[in-house]
């Protein structure tokens, strides 16, 4: 798994890219943190580059997640497809979560 | 495994690819239940899959299962000490393609079935969740992002995902998964 960031607007997007499984998706919930810290409290994880994602990948995006809405900010994702999409939907984290089908979407909500 | 078709045989330059009929695999595995382990079994799944021709969707499920419950048997199999796991193919329905039909016919079933065997503690993966863990995996789906637990989902996604049957066999567990239609 790789995480590659930049500032848009209001929101910090996150590009991620390659597996989240029990190995490497610890990273994720790091990358989220570190951004906290940094004073960046709305991601936008765009997952069009992510191939896969196990339990452990949704463990470490809802604890994120959890710890940015206690911030008052948020998570969201978009460009979600194949086995992703698939876990999102099954998991509730398609309605848990906001999810957006394109990264447009994700950052042009009022 | 010799090959049975004359166009089938690889060069002798040619790698062992998954995917080959010259190419023998192994149809079982047994390493120490840890994560080291993961990627080898991991390696030889996906070999049979690719051997059947299993669907890309299929294949994806199949990954994600199998990690699940691999890793369900590294944390929770052998509380205290180290013990093994064995990935399988389980044969008569697993679709090892070219083997004894006539010509024509031994295109890949895009089916596969494997075992998972750990001679751990009981664990029925598939029995209904069990309230005193607190892990009402049906409930917690509908719940909200603050009260949603962290944990739970690997068996969810494996009763989701996954045509699964288990069975305790003397000290063993025994699960199957199959995958593909």
């Amino acid at each position: 798994m790789n995480c590659a960031g930049s500032k848009q607007g209001a929101f910090y997007v996150l590009e991620v890219t390659g597996r989240m499984d029990a190995l490497t998706s610890q990273g994720f919930e790091t990358e989220c943190l570190g951004r906290l810290e940094a004073g960046d409290t709305r991601i936008v994880a765009d997952l069009g580059g992510l191939e896969y994602i196990s339990s452990a990948g949704l463990r470490s995006i809802l604890s994120a997640a959890k710890k940015l809405k206690a911030a008052g900010g948020d998570l969201a994702f978009c460009g979600l497809s194949g086995i992703v999409a698939e876990v999102f939907t099954v998991s509730g984290f398609a309605k848990l979560l906001p999810v957006f089908a394109t990264r447009d979407e994700a950052l042009n909500r009022s | 495994m010799a090959s049975r078709r004359d166009d089938d045989i690889a060069p002798s330059t040619g790698s062992c690819a998954a995917g080959t009929h010259t190419c023998a695999l192994a149809d079982a595995l047994r390493l120490p239940a840890h994560q080291e382990s993961l990627p080898a079994l991991r390696d030889l799944a996906l070999a049979w899959a690719a051997r059947v021709g299993l669907a890309a969707e299929a294949v994806q499920r199949l990954d994600l299962v199998l990690e699940e419950m691999l890793m369900n048997i590294f944390h929770h199999a052998y509380p205290g000490e180290l013990g093994d796991v064995e990935l399988s193919l389980v044969s008569g329905q697993d679709g090892v393609s070219g083997q004894g039909g006539p010509p024509g016919q031994d295109a890949p079933q895009g089916r596969l079935s494997l075992r998972l065997t750990d001679w751990g503690v009981a664990f029925d993966p598939l029995a209904p969740a069990d309230q005193s863990l607190g892990a009402d995996l049906e409930a917690n789906l509908e719940a909200g992002l603050d009260e949603r637990a962290l944990g739970g989902m690997g068996l969810f996604l494996l009763r989701t995902l996954a045509t699964a049957s288990y069975v305790r066999q003397g000290d063993a567990n025994v699960l199957t998964l199959t995958f593909g239609s």
